[in-house]
């Protein structure tokens, strides 16, 4: 496309500027302010609100400034009398129904229509009937509304249904009478639904569990990482008397846009649960006494100790705690010479460990996702695991990118899909191969024989998968798997088929990972056959052997059963274990009945460190929390544990460029695979998880009350 | 020394001046007034110990939208939230730190329902140190036993806000 420039004026400068553009981005881009309501950089244009309104000097009438481009010779003036007189007007007549209750509005202090008002309105109303009042729908546990207030900007109806592609509100009545409705009463279920509450630009929608408790004006902001699943969102905590308050999201324009899903916003209330535990544990006589941590952990390095075969030492960490306490961990097991350690609680097949990447990697950044041709999907309930990412897909499913998935259920999507092919969990990995096959015949490439003897075995691609394989050639291509491919009893192989088809038909390939640091704990080293930075070590036991072997110590950190893909077996571990080592913020009944020590530690809310997210990028956090309140905090914790185990210190100043420089050049030397894993071995005692359930995922989002309230957490898994 | 002083020393002149101040004063109107047993009247705007108000049908008036605290100059306000069973917002702490409030009545002209307000108390005492702070249930009680005073006196104000 050719670019083409337009001269115009604005407010008497003069300025070359891109064609096509609405005036309102021109002149957000140049710093000049013009009042808007309905218009949002990442929504369509509605032009509903007419505050946008400027003078234009060729044209009779005030522009909207939202719904015009610019054109050779505007001469725009903002400031003007004429401009200023339709923004009041505009006002005016915004200001009629709405009600004057501002002092317990939660919208109060970072109100639109309230700044608006203070700069354009009228000090006083000539408009002295009576206001209109308009029923309150019940949209949930997560989001209140007062509709009085709506100033119908429709900016909710079309999030509805242009990002969250579900169109769950909409705006019902004409004229005055017109209201923003779910048409027959229900909540609103979608997973990215909170954001109409930061879209909402006064407070007919807002946040529920927050609902009359602070003002804005009171919270302190605090920039972090959601740690719930592998997109790394950008949230702001708001903090006051070091209790957090709510979490709104980041902007960060290659991650999470404006948006974060539901459970980045609502989950923290979890970490206020009456289970946390804030003291150090010891069983004396099999009851559970406090005890200081300096003790706790001089007890439990005491233990470690003395158990002469390391063997039978066994250590599972959880991937959603952050890189530094995985990477201290690690190195506390590595100095122990315990080899026995994993965090991979959710895979059950092990037979591909010797052809893992050095870590799990989407190899484009997520923001790539939207200029794809063709994606295919593998194994994914894609908008439960990471509803960013399911948005990404989204968006470029917009942009008529081909959208094909190989799933065992008919889950709900909100993009169009070009081609489903329906499979039983055990038959994702031959429909994987089926795709790899037709691609081989498709593309002209030399492969060697013992993938061809492999593929030979298989059946005939049906023509769905011919389609498939047809599209990811001559298109330009991402395929990406998901959590259900993870829990997959052949997780190994169709990661193999994944690496060969993204090699065949040259496309981008990824996988979507449980938690928030999934990628962090494979670099960190708590594996059980790779050390920290890829180096190597004996091989110990991985998740599913530690939890079927009979250890003499268990240590699990940050790790409650509930967690786990296999937690019957961990039960069963944790019960036959002689001595369990419970890291933990949250106390359950399998700690109470069988923990032997247990050191509280803090939640990634409260304590601070680095994530690496899916497609490899480290993002530190909380890094002002520690300013409002001295804690110690879990490196802190694992600090002294080192100091007592009397072990090497970790090299810890430089560590982040370290780790940095290392996810870059492991990016830029990527080897493809071409192997086969070993015919798999214990992993048919296990079948997938059925459903993936989103309010369940890890032990804060278990607690959370709101989220606890929602449709989608009644679903069983 | 010059003969003028000598002769002002001598004829006790400044002496005899400064009794005709005292003679003068003798028989003046008295302004000293026996406090505590008589008070000095105090304009209806006097700012005094702060009280919270009730509506005449016994709800509290205030509805935490903590413009009070906001505006403080001497941040002598504490106030927390939530919404109450009825769904209206109210406070589940109002605390006043007598020591830190300066008596600017912000609070006052800040609140948008009449709920704090200033009253005409201006002694009042406390042995502890803790009982400085003021809570909600003794906000209200200096509220509604002085409920006449400050509505007479806001009252007589009102031509002129």
């Amino acid at each position: 496309m050719t670019e083409k420039n337009v001269n115009i004026s604005i407010d008497g400068e003069e300025y070359s500027v891109e064609q096509g553009q609405m005036l309102i981005e021109v002149t957000d881009q140049l710093g000049v302010y013009i009042p808007r309501f309905c218009y949002h950089k990442k929504l369509s244009i509605a032009a509903n609100c007419r505050m946008c309104l400027v003078e234009e000097e060729n044209t009779k009438n005030a522009i909207p400034a939202c719904a015009t481009p610019v054109s050779e010779g505007m001469v725009i003036k903002t400031k003007s009398n004429n401009s200023q007189t339709a923004q009041q007007a505009t006002m005016e007549f915004l200001l009629i129904n709405h009600p004057l209750d501002c002092p317990i509005c939660d919208q109060g202090g970072e109100c639109e229509l309230q700044d608006l008002a203070y700069l354009y309105g009228k000090n006083n109303s000539r408009f002295d009937i009576q206001k209109q009042t308009k029923s309150n729908d019940n949209l949930g546990p997560l989001i209140s509304t007062d509709m009085s207030r709506c100033i119908m900007c429709t900016r909710c109806v079309r999030f509805g249904t242009e990002v969250a592609g579900l169109p769950e509100i909409g705006t019902m009545g004409r004229g005055e009478s017109s209201t923003i409705s779910t048409f027959v009463e229900s909540s609103i279920d979608h997973e990215l639904s909170g954001n109409i509450i930061d879209l909402c630009p006064v407070g007919a929608l807002n946040n529920k569990p927050y609902r009359y408790t602070d003002r804005t004006w009171e919270l302190d902001q605090i920039d972090s990482i959601s740690p719930h699943d592998c997109a790394g969102s950008n949230v702001y905590l708001h903090v006051k008397n070091n209790l957090i308050k709510r979490v709104v999201p980041k902007v960060n324009e290659s991650i999470n846009e404006t948006w974060i899903s539901d459970r980045d916003r609502y989950a923290f209330d979890g970490i206020y649960s009456e289970d946390r535990t804030h003291e150090s544990l010891v069983r004396i006589n099999n009851k559970l006494t406090p005890i200081s941590t300096n003790d706790g952990i001089n007890m439990f390095i005491d233990q470690l100790h003395s158990i002469k075969d390391k063997k039978n030492i066994s250590a599972l960490v959880s991937p959603s705690s952050s890189f530094e306490e995985q990477l201290l961990f690690a190195h506390l097991m590595e100095e122990n010479q315990v080899n026995n350690i994993d965090h991979r609680i959710n895979q059950i097949d092990f037979s591909g460990d010797a052809l893992d990447p050095l870590f799990p990697l989407l190899n484009i950044p997520l923001n790539e996702i939207e200029n794809m041709e063709s994606i295919l999907l593998i194994g994914s309930t894609i908008r439960k695991e990471t509803p960013i990412i399911a948005h990404w897909i989204k968006k470029a499913a917009d942009r008529n990118c081909e959208i094909h998935i190989i799933n065992r259920s008919l889950d709900e999507y909100h993009f169009p899909i070009e081609n489903y092919i329906l499979s039983e969990s055990s038959l994702i990995a031959e429909n994987t191969g089926l795709i790899v096959k037709a691609a081989l015949s498709l593309s002209n490439q030399e492969f060697p024989d013992h993938i061809l003897d492999a593929l030979s075995k298989l059946k005939e691609p049906s023509p769905a998968h011919i389609k498939t394989a047809n599209s990811l050639i001559s298109k330009k291509s991402l395929v990406i798997s998901g959590l259900v491919t993870r829990n997959n009893k052949d997780y190994s192989l169709i990661r193999s088929y994944i690496d060969i088809l993204s090699s065949m038909t040259n496309s981008s390939k990824g996988e979507i990972t449980f938690s928030a640091n999934t990628a962090g704990a494979y670099i960190s080293g708590c594996i059980p056959h790779r050390s920290s930075f890829g180096r190597t070590k004996d091989i110990g036991l991985n998740a599913i052997q530690i939890s079927t072997n009979i250890n003499k110590m268990l240590i699990l950190y940050n790790i409650e059963p509930d967690d786990c893909l296999f937690r019957d077996e961990l039960y069963k571990a944790i019960d036959s274990a002689e001595t369990v080592v419970v890291f933990t913020p949250f106390m359950n009944d399998v700690f109470k009945e069988h923990a032997d020590i247990v050191i509280p530690i803090k939640t990634p809310y409260e304590s601070c460190g680095s994530f690496i997210n899916v497609s490899g990028v480290l993002q530190s956090f909380n890094e002002g929390l520690l300013q409002l309140d001295s804690l110690q905090t879990n490196q802190d914790i694992l600090f002294d544990t080192l100091d007592y185990a009397k072990a090497k210190p970790l090299p810890f100043e430089d560590i982040i460029n370290k780790t940095q420089l290392f996810i870059a050049e492991s990016k830029a030397n990527i080897n493809p695979n071409t192997e086969l894993p070993s015919i798999n071995s214990n992993a048919d005692i296990l079948e997938s998880l059925n459903n993936y359930n989103l309010y369940s995922t890890d032990s804060i989002v278990r607690r959370s009350r709101p989220l606890q309230l929602t449709k989608e957490s009644k679903i069983e898994s | 020394m010059n003969i003028k002083h000598i002769l002002k020393t001598l004829s006790m002149i400044d002496l005899i001046k400064g009794f005709n101040v005292t003679l003068k004063a003798l028989f003046r109107e008295k302004v000293t007034i026996q406090y505590p047993e008589v008070k000095t009247p105090l304009s209806p705007r006097f700012r005094g110990k702060l009280a919270l108000m009730r509506y005449d049908n016994g709800e509290e008036r205030c509805i935490a939208c903590k413009l009070c605290s906001a505006v403080c100059p001497a941040q002598a306000i504490t106030i927390e939230s939530e919404e109450r069973e009825d769904g209206t917002r109210r406070t589940t702490k109002f605390e006043i730190d007598a020591f830190k409030c300066i008596y600017c009545g912000f609070c006052e002209e800040a609140c948008p329902v009449d709920s704090i307000v200033e009253t005409n108390i201006f002694a009042y005492h406390m042995t502890e140190n803790h009982q400085r702070i003021q809570t909600k249930e003794m906000l209200l009680e200096t509220g509604d036993d002085y409920k006449e005073e400050i509505t007479t006196n806001r009252a007589k104000d009102s031509k002129f806000t």
